[in-house]
């Protein structure tokens, strides 16, 4: 039995790779983000300049072949900021959503599955969290617990948790009662297997499609965080941070918002392009 | 479903009621002294001791909680401690300006979103499908207040065609409402697209096709037919995250929403405007999600109102 | 000054004779200022448009567009009489004897006389009120007594010898007895004065609106050119400061205030924009809490003078536009005292520390508020005292959480959290008191009021209270100069700069000012001629 199905595991897992090789976008994206990784772990041997290094005579310049994304307001390199920033923005967006989604399956799982008091209880919690405007959640977290990374990455793994267990519940309400389902059941499968055999495969394509959303999301909430001055810490290179900065100077040095925008812009580009792929690849129903 | 309804509205009230005291006692948790921040932060002790006994802070929070809730129930939503105004009306002068720019933010995202989504179903892995999907996925990777910016740079200050601030007419909601719906238009074009991809997998779908139906009708009539129940669920939700997440959007373009109010609430730590705007943000949520579950009905008969 | 006081004159002379002239100007077609209706962005939201309970310069500048005071300013923040005219004191400053102007309106048509100031002065008297600016009068005031028709006389609690100086303050303006008797709310939505300008609506976190009063006695008495004014002016709360930019810059907009510094010079270089700067009374500087080590010790204190570079501070932080401070008061204010500012010697700092004990330096924190430009000083400043090895670390929280940690402070100097603290002060009464005594009386340690440096000498307080009990000018300039002496040798802040206020208008505006204390200042504005 167990043979069996190890068996029908590793095929699947061929097949997915199989499928997964023909995503030509996603593959790229996979590749940038894996260049993401290197860069977040080894910046600050990369970079340039130091990402403190102040130098008075030479602020707001444009970018030039000594510093390629110009100098912010202190004279600092932009590109080295860029750089180390990298690593504050993969972590933040990973952490938080991460947290988010695995609690947010496992409690949309119950709420689908087992109905009654427990539905009940999770679907009214998820109310009440929603009832938050996430960006208000966000600021009373932050507002209790004291600014800092760690509290957003708790802040916004609170409030993308819902979104993932309402829509674990409605595809667990679309497959509970799908004949698949209902024969397995008049057979004498267990719940566990059924849940995690059945109905939380038919819910992983949309789990994925959301969870790289979701890291986008969190980066750019992160971002509107420090926009209103609830995220990183100065002088952190965080980008939503160094952007926020950076509307100061919107009208007489662009590339302060310019290049941190296209940075958040091409990782959560990538993670949602990787995520397409992924999702193309795992869909049961997509074998022709 | 009379009966569902009638359930559905207590347990709205329930969740209200829950809402309603989590936020007032929540709020007072947070650090931070309203009758500092409303007399200056340069003011004098006494200044501060005598704005609050002037706004019945120094009175036990058991007991402005009962004053607080009897006022609810008395469609009292209290008085702001910093315009000593009524909650009510700053709410009425703002609250419609938020709904029509979510409105407006939401009809043409949603329109425009799924449009795009079926478009790029029907094509897929055409060159259609890699537009409608570019469009699509840049639309969700750029932060909403560097849109925003943007937009105003260009079009306000470069070539002077739209107004960068107000609520006045119906040109000074144009650079908001695009800003405000760019990620929504992109959310949607990519979950119509993956639920339709789904439904043209479908059996019934191949029967369809197999009868001979024509692929207009088979896209429109029966796909997105059962797309549209996971589509409604993201507009739903999003519908709501859009009221309380015009809380940037809002900042940037200076828009007298409940957005911005909220902000300038919270910093002042203004508890009857947070109180009430919280009450509206989650009656808009609850009414939000019964109306999502009462469409899912009607549009999957499969599930019963339970 | 004086010419054109006398222009104005013969205008409102020739005004008057054209009587109901009425369109005399609209030969070309054009529009005069009276037929403009003129929008401004602000920065912030207006709190209330009752002025006992203002704390912010922006209502409190709103307001005196529509109500005036007893007394008041001129363009260079001097003292001048408004709607009173004259005042005679006793010589230990107890009692004050108030002369009203006479033959003036509020503008609901109440008149102007002894009645109308006792109901003012009585509300600010009232300590029962528990408004914002209560503390202001409240305590000092004991009566109020009408001596005659346009003669008004003030007996105090106690000595106070910065009185008119006080009721030039923003919150002493005068507003219509009948709205006073109908209460606070009343006030604070629908004020009535005898100003320049009528209210005429408010919609909280968007805008306000004023309209002329033609009828404005300023005008005879030659506060404002006869053709001066607008027809409205409508106030756009624009909090992002782009924003407000690029709307002077679309044209959405005749006038914006305040001008962020960075975007000053982007400004400067547009045709169709005139920007102003012009010194404030604002004083930055940065706090130290002198009964907390390492700040305890002078010479830490003269060694973190030393580290910090002032003209890099302005140039930086104040992109260029501001002056050394060269006392904790602006030159405006009365009392004003100049001492050399202390240039930037990191030798001398290094040396300092060591001398103290503290050659390796030493690790702070910095707590501030939240915003871009807090967060800009703060790096700043960990960056200038990092250079004489001083680790600084930094805390940006919102401002309620640093306003509970600061302010609100109820510990002894010694145990509070502040190390240091950067901020500014504007001495709203343009009187040296208003910023010598809360700021470093050592009665005004947190939580009373803002001394944050926990100054605590006596032989200041002496000098500062000894100046509260004369009404001759000489002598408490005097006792002020010897008191900014005292924080020159002692050391409890790094003052840093005085403040420019900034402000951008439409090529075609003129006379569109900011007084020294950051309020508007439109008396005599107006569309530039040939436009």
């Amino acid at each position: 039995m167990s043979t069996k199905n190890e068996k029908v595991k590793s095929s699947r897992f061929q097949e997915f790779l199989k499928k997964f090789r023909k995503q030509k976008s996603a593959i790229a994206a996979l590749i940038v983000l894996l260049i993401l990784v290197f860069i977040a772990i080894f910046c600050y041997q990369i970079a340039p300049y130091g990402i403190n290094e102040f130098d008075y005579s030479s602020v707001l310049q444009k970018p030039s072949a000594a510093h390629w994304f110009g100098t912010d307001e202190f004279g600092r390199d932009l590109f080295s900021r860029i750089l180390c920033g990298t690593r504050i923005s993969l972590t933040v967006g990973l952490a938080a959503v991460t947290v988010g989604a695995i609690s947010g399956t496992v409690l949309g799982l119950i709420a689908g599955y087992y109905g009654g008091i427990a539905e009940s209880l999770i679907m009214r919690m998820c109310d009440v969290l929603f009832a938050f405007p996430g960006i208000i959640l966000a600021i009373a977290i932050i507002a209790i617990l004291g600014s800092g990374m760690t509290n957003v990455v708790i802040a916004v793994a609170v409030f993308s948790m819902p979104t993932f267990c309402r829509l674990v519940r409605s595809t667990v309400l679309a497959t509970k009662e799908s004949v698949y389902v209902q024969a397995e059941r008049s057979l004498g499968a267990s719940d566990a297997r059924i849940l995690f055999r059945h109905i939380l495969p038919a819910a992983l394509p949309n789990i994925i499609v959301q969870y790289t959303m979701s890291i986008g999301n969190s980066i750019m909430t992160a971002s509107s965080l420090s926009f209103l001055g609830m995220g990183a810490q100065a002088p952190t290179p965080e980008w939503g941070l160094i952007l926020s900065t950076g509307r100061t100077y919107m009208v007489n040095a662009v590339h302060m918002m310019l290049f941190p925008g296209l940075a958040i812009f091409i990782t959560v580009l990538c993670f949602n392009l990787l995520g397409d792929g992924l999702r193309d690849a795992l869909d049961p129903k997509l074998s022709e | 479903m009379v009966r569902y309804l009638i359930k559905k509205f207590l347990e709205t009230l329930l969740t209200l009621f829950i809402v309603t005291t989590a936020v007032f006692f929540f709020v007072r948790m947070i650090p931070g002294d309203p009758a500092r921040m409303i007399a200056g932060e340069q003011a004098t002790l006494e200044d501060v001791e005598n704005v609050r006994e002037s706004l019945g802070l120094n009175k036990p929070v058991p007991q402005q909680y009962a004053i607080y809730i009897s006022g609810l129930l008395k469609g009292d939503l209290g008085t702001s401690l910093r315009t000593k105004r009524p909650v009510a009306a700053e709410l009425s002068q703002r609250y419609p300006n938020t709904i029509k720019l979510a409105t407006l933010s939401i009809a043409w995202s949603a329109t425009l979103g799924i449009l795009i989504g079926v478009w790029s179903a029907r094509h897929r892995t055409k060159w259609q499908d890699y537009l409608g999907m570019t469009i699509a996925v840049s639309g969700i990777s750029l932060p909403n207040f560097w849109i925003g910016f943007m937009l105003i740079s260009l079009f306000a200050v470069k070539l002077h065609l739209l107004p960068s601030t107000g609520t006045a007419g119906f040109k000074s909601y144009i650079l908001p409402a695009l800003t405000l719906g760019t990620n929504i238009m992109a959310i949607l074009a990519r979950f119509t697209r993956s639920s339709m991809i789904e439904q043209l997998k479908e059996d019934y779908i191949r029967t369809a096709r197999s009868k001979g139906l024509s692929e207009t009708p088979v896209t429109w009539k029966h796909a997105f037919r059962n797309s549209m129940i996971s589509v409604v669920t993201v507009i739903g939700m999003q519908f709501g995250f859009l009221i309380g997440g015009s809380v940037v959007t809002e900042q940037v373009f200076a828009f007298n929403g409940i957005g911005s109010l909220l902000v300038t609430s919270v910093s002042f730590r203004d508890y009857p405007a947070i109180q009430s705007l919280i009450l509206i943000f989650s009656l808009h949520f609850i009414v939000i999600n019964l109306i999502v579950d009462i469409l899912y009905a009607v549009l999957n008969p499969e599930i019963q109102l339970s | 000054m004086k010419k054109s006081k006398l222009l104005a004159l013969a205008l409102c002379s020739a005004m008057l004779l054209s009587a109901c002239g009425g369109s005399s100007g609209g030969d070309s077609g054009a529009k005069t200022s009276r037929e403009t209706d003129v929008k401004a962005a602000v920065s912030l939201d207006f709190t209330t448009m009752d002025p006992v309970d203002t704390s912010d310069t922006l209502s409190g500048g709103i307001q005196r567009l529509i109500m005036d005071g007893m007394f008041g300013f001129d363009d260079d923040m001097n003292n001048i009489p408004m709607l009173a005219t004259g005042y005679t004191a006793n010589d230990d400053a107890t009692e004050y004897v108030l002369t009203l102007r006479e033959g003036i309106s509020f503008t609901d048509g109440t008149p102007w006389d002894a009645a109308a100031a006792k109901a003012n002065l009585d509300k600010l008297a009232d300590t029962s009120r528990k408004l914002k600016r209560t503390s202001l009068l409240g305590p000092i005031i004991d009566t109020v007594e009408i001596t005659g028709d346009y003669e008004v006389t003030v007996k105090l609690t106690q000595p106070f010898g910065a009185f008119i100086a006080t009721l030039a303050h923003p919150a002493c303006v005068m507003m219509s007895p009948k709205v006073l008797e109908a209460g606070d709310a009343e006030c604070a939505a629908h004020p009535v004065g005898t100003g320049q300008y009528k209210f005429v609506e408010w919609e909280s976190g968007h805008h306000l609106t004023v309209e002329l009063n033609p009828d404005w006695w300023g005008y005879e008495a030659g506060l404002a050119d006869a053709d001066a004014g607008f027809k409205s002016v409508t106030f756009d709360v624009v909090t992002e400061s782009s924003t407000r930019v690029s709307g002077i810059q679309s044209g959405d907009y005749q006038f914006i205030w305040p001008v962020p510094t960075e975007s000053y010079q982007t400004l400067e270089s547009d045709s169709n924009v005139n920007v102003f700067s012009d010194e404030g009374i604002v004083v930055y500087y940065l706090c130290m809490n002198t009964q907390k080590a390492p700040f305890n010790d002078i010479r830490v204190r003269q060694a973190m003078n030393y580290a910090i570079d002032k003209d890099a501070y302005i140039e930086i932080i104040r992109n260029g536009l501001g002056t050394k401070a060269t006392s904790i008061l602006g030159p405006a204010v009365a009392g004003y005292k100049k001492n050399e500012p202390i240039e930037a010697d990191l030798d001398k700092a290094k040396e300092l520390l060591k001398e103290a004990g503290y050659e390796n330096g030493f690790t702070i924190t910095q707590y501030y508020s939240s915003n871009s430009a807090n967060e800009k000083t703060a790096q700043f400043m960990q960056q200038q005292l990092s250079q004489v090895g001083i680790t600084v670390n930094l805390v940006g929280q919102e401002s309620a959480i640093t306003n509970a940690l600061i302010q609100d402070c109820t510990k002894p100097g010694s145990e509070a959290e502040v190390d240091i603290y950067h901020t500014g002060w504007s001495p709203s009464t343009g009187d040296a008191d208003w910023a010598l005594r809360p700021l470093l009386a050592s009665e005004m340690c947190p939580p009373a009021n803002y001394n944050i440096s926990y100054f605590a000498n006596e032989e200041y307080d002496n000098l500062i209270h000894a100046a509260l009990e004369t009404a001759d000018q000489d002598e408490r300039n005097k006792l002020y100069a010897q008191a900014q002496d005292i924080v020159w040798a002692e050391l409890p802040i790094v003052p840093l700069a005085n403040s420019f206020n900034t402000w951008a208008t439409a090529k075609n505006m003129q006379n569109v000012k900011i007084y020294k204390d950051g309020a508007i200042n439109i008396r005599n504005a107006k569309l530039a001629a040939g436009e």
